[in-house]
């Protein structure tokens, strides 16, 4: 063999090699391994209240939803997933869906609402709540409370601060109750979750008219 | 030649000037839009500052608006304090005060002259806004 030959060869040796290796790298249509994309916990598929379909009580009158208007588009709930969870004052109280969060809004009976707006992973331990205190009627340490609670929980317990404790039933994944100071909570497998409520403080009592 | 130059001169000129034109357009819109809607202003520090709320005792805003939102939030967290957000119509608390934690947030239908307040159950920084 000559050197010219062996140079031929080794040229045509290596356009086979290339040409595999193109091959090789084109019939190669598998993706390559990628870790698993967390998804964002979503209030709709982590409630129960917001797979229920929606009945007559859940549309919004209109009036409320200009009220809750500024908070919704500031938290980025979806009013039109709301579903309503409990009467008060003649109107209702709402749980609302956001893409990563939970509103919680109570008819304040004078006007408007109380609201309160947490991730999903708050809403589900328990520490998305809202109250409203110095309403008319209400006396010392008197607090109305709204209280997410995560699938599973049927009732919360409410402890004043005199010692007496209380079951409040909780349904579409709310507890809503008038208690007094205290704490509030429910106990899961994931543990003990109670938040401490202030009711109505001296100081609103003596400035109400 | 600076025939040339003075014609290219005024053609930058009258695409700067048609430029001009059409970014005081947009900002007039937009002023409009703005007018046409309510507005979020920050209260109690108005120059939108932290506020050191002493525990209950209710930082107010300076006026009265036509109060639609009042949001008032703990900044520094975690802290146990619960934030209460409500309003007094001509001096006297006009319906109840909301509570939380992180944040309050009372809505209000628009239509009463309110003026805004935000307390705290333990002294805290706290920062207010309101929408009106």
């Amino acid at each position: 063999m000559t050197i010219k030959r062996i140079s031929l060869s080794l040229v045509a040796a290596g356009l086979c090699v290339a040409g595999s290796v193109a091959v090789a790298s084109g019939d190669d249509v598998t993706p390559p391994a990628q870790p698993p994309t967390p998804v964002a916990a979503d209030a709709t598929s982590s409630f129960a209240v917001f797979q229920r379909p929606a009945n007559s009580g859940d549309v919004m009158p209109p009036v409320t939803r200009r009220i809750l208007a500024d908070t919704a588009a500031r938290e980025g709930a979806d009013l039109d997933g709301a579903r309503a969870v409990a009467a008060s004052a003649g109107r209702s109280v709402w749980a609302i869906p956001g893409p990563n969060k939970v509103c919680l809004a109570i008819p304040d009976p004078v006007d408007g609402f109380g609201i309160n707006c947490a991730d999903v992973a708050t809403a589900k331990s328990g520490r998305l709540w809202v109250t409203l205190v110095g309403l008319p009627g209400q006396k010392l340490g008197d607090v109305r409370i709204a209280q997410f609670v995560p699938d599973g929980v049927d009732a919360v317990i409410a402890q004043g601060d005199d010692g007496k404790g209380r079951t409040i039933t909780a349904s579409d994944n709310v507890a809503f109750a008038d208690v007094t100071s205290g704490t509030i909570g429910f106990s899961d497998g994931f543990g003990d979750h109670r938040v401490r409520v202030d009711g109505t403080p001296k100081a609103l009592l003596s400035s109400a008219g | 030649m600076i025939d040339h130059i003075r014609a290219v001169v005024v053609r930058v000129r009258r695409r700067a000037g048609v430029g001009l034109m059409l970014a005081g357009t947009t900002a007039a819109l937009a002023a409009t839009a703005g007018s046409a809607t309510a507005a979020t202003h920050d209260y109690c520090n108005w120059d939108g500052s932290y506020n050191g709320t002493p525990a209950w005792t209710i930082c107010f805003q300076s006026g009265d608006n036509w109060l639609t939102n009042n949001h008032a939030w703990l900044p520094y967290l975690p802290v146990t304090p619960t934030i209460y957000c409500g309003a007094r119509l001509s001096g006297v608390d006009y319906g109840g005060w909301s509570g939380g934690n992180p944040s309050c947030d009372h809505a209000y239908g628009g239509g009463n002259l309110l003026k805004a307040g935000e307390y705290v159950s333990v002294a805290a920084t706290t920062h207010g806004s309101i929408t009106y």
